[in-house]
């Protein structure tokens, strides 16, 4: 009686060893450690060349032995990607050189999405303040140009609160065959991180295909820099002063 | 393959410094099992030891080497030179070996995901960083994120990384969870007199608990550990308690070194032993003097090195200048989103609905008086937390309230335990029985 007790206790308990082995996916885990290294994991995590693209940060650090510290520019959100190349040897020292990553070209589109408010807008606008010059523009495609009576883009810029800070009237545009473009010729920097940007168009009939487009200037141009190290959308560059 | 063996042999080392340096008997596993205390002690001993050298202006590669071969030899000179027995070391491995298999299990798993978490990529990898490059605790000044929180979670992880040939950071973060086997591993065997109970229970209760994230070099999972522990010491406080009081007071401190919010927690324990029952006047001032030395302790290495000793966002302006209408705006917030964090968290929901249970029915427990204390405090804490904090609290409590209720719910796993086993014993004694026949026949 007492070791039939014992023997089933003994069934459970490797039972719940079985368990813990496939809810924690051992074999899966054992096969990718001994099939991939540590880098090829950390590139399989955070992507070579998109998302936080650790993995050409990776690279370079290995292939350049970088002496001071470098400034990294992702155009994809996401969280801090200093952490693999940072130096603390010299880490407020950096040089002139720049990595980017996901470099969408000289100019950075962001397709916008109407709210119930009939109005546009971008979420984490803040995120590209770093990353702009002046002279943005919005662009309207899909649209109904004939006929126009002063098509108006109003642009709101508001508080984490939702209250009105900033509220400017484009009345000046350029229409192409299908499309509208209004030059936006704000100074962002003025602005704190916390604020959100919106658009209403008035007297301009919207339609279901129609789409919206927030276009940024790029701060960063490579071609005036020389390139150091390219892999798809992601740059090692030297600053030229 | 290689690093699969380091998993294996960082077991074996992080295991060492639950065995040295007190003298572990294991001339049978019940004996071992009787050591469990021990095994604490030394990791506490080891952990407070590390902080010391934490402390020091010495580059973290000349004294690793030393402190392992240090360890090395002890063990060896204890289990080897001294009474050498087989039995001996296959009784600690035999002891060992259901914490072993799940450490490696997730450790392979920590191994695999790899990924940071956000709080890590911005401060305790980074400082981590620092240790592991030999820069000392005074360099951490030019690190300009440093003011956030204490470093020895981050020292632990550059140490532990150091260690091993390999050099990976990961290594430094498997000691994390080692804490965390080791500390639920003692607190279901200290309760389940019998192994194969406390065995299926541990598993089951590591495989409910166990979420990655938590391992992603954020430093609640080292409090929600410690805090077991020492639930346990004030669970047991009347049958050892001087021994439990040493071992709490080194405890806090390290937790007042691992983050910002560990003073809290730190005044919260000081709290629990001096309104606690069992412990006597004498032992209560002592306890006050070495907690007061720990916070001035804390207040001279600052000072020393000019680190800020408050940065988190709370000052005395923004607390005076709180209208009723705010508070009880941030109150809207704070309060669902804490229940709604606690359901999310069974065990510190569960603790609580324990805790009130116990205090309906059994209130002559003489450890409910510390964890009464604890739960109220703890709380309190969360809600006033977020209800000073100068920043935007729906923000505030999206990023870190659930961060914030796991660390804490630590301290209440040995009443979900308890439980647990009061409900084996009945239905053992047929107490359910007897009352479903006498209800229902």
């Amino acid at each position: 009686m007492f070791t039939t007790k014992k023997s089933k206790k003994k069934i459970i308990l490797y039972f719940i060893i079985i368990l813990l082995l496939f809810s924690t996916n051992f074999f899966v885990n054992f096969y990718n450690i001994t099939k991939f290294n540590y880098e090829q994991r950390l590139t399989k995590v955070y992507g070579f060349c998109s998302k936080e693209s650790i993995g050409y940060l990776n690279y370079l650090k290995t292939k350049y032995k970088f002496d001071k510290n470098i400034k990294i520019v992702n155009y994809v959100h996401s969280p801090n990607v200093n952490w693999i190349i940072i130096n603390p040897i010299k880490i407020n020292e950096y040089s002139n050189e720049l990595i980017l990553l996901n470099y969408p070209g000289p100019e950075i589109k962001i397709q916008l999405n109407k709210n119930k408010l009939d109005e546009y807008n971008i979420d984490n606008f803040y995120f590209f303040l770093d990353k702009i010059r002046k002279n943005n523009y919005l662009e309207i495609k899909k649209v109904k140009t004939n006929n126009l009576s002063k098509p108006i883009l109003k642009i709101f810029i508001k508080d984490s609160k939702g209250n009105i800070i900033k509220k400017i009237e484009v009345t000046k545009f350029k229409i192409y065959k299908d499309k509208i473009i209004y030059p936006i010729n704000i100074d962002f920097e003025d602005l704190k991180d916390s604020f959100k940007i919106y658009f209403r168009l008035t007297h301009i009939e919207i339609e279901n295909d129609s789409e919206v487009f927030f276009i940024l200037k790029n701060k960063y141009e490579i071609n005036r820099d020389q390139i150091l190290d390219n892999f798809e959308k992601c740059y090692y560059i030297k600053k030229n002063d | 393959m290689i690093e699969i063996i380091f998993i294996l042999l960082s077991y074996i080392t992080f295991l060492l410094l639950a065995l040295i340096p007190l003298n572990i008997n294991s001339e049978s596993i019940s004996y071992a099992k009787i050591n469990l205390d021990k095994i604490i002690y030394n990791l506490t001993i080891n952990l407070s030891l590390l902080f010391i050298l934490s402390l020091l202006p010495t580059n973290i590669k000349y004294y690793t080497p030393i402190f392992i071969i240090t360890y090395l030899l002890l063990f060896f000179y204890k289990s080897i030179l001294i009474n050498f027995s087989f039995k001996k070391i296959i009784n600690i491995l035999l002891f060992f070996y259901i914490p072993g298999i799940v450490f490696i299990c997730f450790a392979l798993v920590i191994a695999n995901k790899l990924y940071l978490g956000w709080d890590a990529k911005y401060f305790y990898y980074i400082k981590s960083l620092f240790f592991f490059n030999g820069f000392s605790l005074e360099d951490l000044n030019n690190f300009s994120e440093n003011k956030w929180h204490p470093h020895l979670g981050s020292f632990y992880w550059a140490f532990f990384w150091n260690l091993f040939p390999i050099k990976i950071e990961y290594f430094g973060r498997l000691f994390y969870l080692f804490i965390y086997c080791i500390s639920i591993f003692y607190i279901t065997n200290k309760i389940f007199n019998k192994k194969s109970i406390s065995n299926i229970l541990y598993i089951i209760i590591l495989l409910a608990l166990f979420n990655y994230e938590r391992f992603s070099g954020l430093q609640e999972i080292l409090i929600f550990s410690l805090l077991i522990i020492l639930s346990y010491f004030f669970f047991n406080s009347y049958s050892n308690n001087k021994i439990y009081i040493l071992f709490t007071i080194l405890i806090s401190n390290l937790i007042l070194w691992i983050k910002s919010e560990g003073i809290v927690y730190f005044l919260i324990i000081l709290t629990c032993i001096l309104i606690g029952r069992s412990i006597s006047k004498k032992f209560k001032i002592i306890t006050l003097i070495f907690f007061i030395c720990a916070i001035v302790l804390k207040y001279i290495i600052y000072y020393k090195y000019n680190f800020i000793y408050n940065a988190q966002p709370y000052n005395f302006n923004y607390i005076f200048s709180l209208n009723f209408e705010t508070v009880i705006n941030k109150l809207k917030y704070i309060i669902p989103y804490l229940i709604y964090y606690s359901l999310k968290n069974y065990i510190f929901f569960l603790g609580i609905v324990i805790l009130i249970y116990l205090n309906l029915y059994k209130n002559h427990e003489k450890y409910l008086r510390s964890f009464n204390t604890f739960a109220i405090l703890n709380i309190f804490f969360i809600v006033f937390a977020y209800l000073i904090r100068e920043t935007e609290v729906l923000y505030s409590i999206k990023t870190t309230m659930d961060r914030v209720v796991f660390a804490s719910s630590g301290f209440y796993l040995v009443l979900l335990l308890i439980t647990i086993k009061q409900i084996i014993t009945k239905f053992k004694n047929g107490t359910y029985i007897k009352l479903f026949n006498k209800y229902y026949r």
